[in-house]
């Protein structure tokens, strides 16, 4: 979700609008800690890089951290989509919108 | 009307016991956040929430040596109070002890009547703050050792030994109060009861601070912050 999330933002992807657009497709509180720290597992296993990003005076002079999805990361968003489109349609109760 | 700076207290506390290595950029997200209208309560639960993921995980990473490091500092602790803490507080109980009883009684022989507040005060207080004073000690060995074990995950490994010295003696005190009942009740010596009770928790406290000192986790930490001004000269 978080990769999605990513893609969905492009360039403008550090923690604020990161867990904003978390919380409006999931209609759910985000902890901005856990987004960090799947992000900090994503980048471990290479498939999102960051860069430090401005500083600004609303952020106490700290620095923003912007994430991307790498070429890796990439790839791997396109082959859990298709396992699980493949699930998807092993499950005849679920397709057609009926659960 | 609302401050525009985020609860100090919180700040201080992700500052110093976050563990994610992108403290700064969390702590920068929180505040503009904050400062785009988000309410104090959201504030706490976020930094709380922060803290408890970034210890889970750190400790996660280095599970077996935290474990070692955590046992390790529990034995100095255990030591401690078999060869000095339990004896001196032990002596503290004057009642039931007769070198006490017997200084007691020879004092009372030899100075005048109201100095007896001495040692239903004082002496008391006295012992306990040996005992804290000697706790620190132990308590910052034992933080400095638990932190050498693993330098890059000092932080979390230190943080939840500290955390579990707190767990041990809340569930010490709630056990006893269980079994005994308030430990401070005791007929004509409630004030002097409470006040023992006291002095022993603030004890306790002492040592855990004690052992976040000798883990290095109350000395400043430096922030990457740059400021606007450095950014744009």
């Amino acid at each position: 979700m978080v990769m999605l999330a990513l893609i969905c933002l492009g360039d403008n992807a550090y923690g604020v609008p990161i867990s904003e657009e978390l919380e409006k497709r999931t209609g759910r509180d985000v902890a901005i800690g856990s987004v960090y720290a799947a992000l900090e597992r994503l980048e471990d296993k290479g498939f999102v890089t960051s860069e430090l990003g401005e500083a600004t005076p609303e952020r106490g002079g700290r620095a923003k951290r912007y994430f991307r999805v790498s070429a890796r990361g990439l790839k791997e968003v396109r082959e859990t989509q298709r396992a699980l489109v493949k699930l998807w349609h092993g499950l005849p109760e679920l397709e057609g919108g009926k659960a | 009307m609302r401050s525009n700076q985020p609860p100090a207290v919180a700040t201080w506390l992700l500052r110093q016991f976050g563990c994610s290595p992108r403290n700064d950029a969390i702590l920068g997200d929180l505040m503009e956040q904050y400062r785009h209208g988000r309410s104090r309560r959201w504030y706490w639960r976020q930094t709380l929430t922060a803290l408890i993921v970034g210890l889970l995980r750190g400790v996660w990473e280095e599970k077996a040596r935290a474990l070692v490091a955590i046992a390790t500092g529990w034995i100095i602790l255990v030591l401690y109070n078999l060869m000095f803490a339990g004896p001196l507080l032990h002596f503290i109980e004057f009642e039931s002890s007769p070198n006490l009883a017997l200084a007691q009684y020879l004092f009372s022989r030899v100075l005048p009547r109201n100095w007896m507040s001495f040692y239903y005060w004082f002496q008391p207080a006295l012992f306990s703050f040996v005992v804290a004073l000697l706790g620190c000690v132990v308590g910052a060995i034992s933080g400095s050792v638990v932190a050498k074990f693993q330098p890059s995950a000092r932080i979390p490994i230190v943080t939840l030994y500290a955390a579990s010295v707190c767990c041990y003696q809340f569930c010490r005190i709630s056990l006893a109060i269980m079994k005994w009942g308030l430990p401070f009740v005791y007929p004509g010596h409630e004030v002097r009861g409470l006040f023992m009770f006291l002095v022993r928790q603030i004890a306790w406290a002492t040592i855990i601070v004690s052992i976040l000192f000798g883990g290095g986790l109350l000395r400043s930490r430096v922030e990457a912050v740059r400021t606007v001004e450095e950014q744009n000269p």
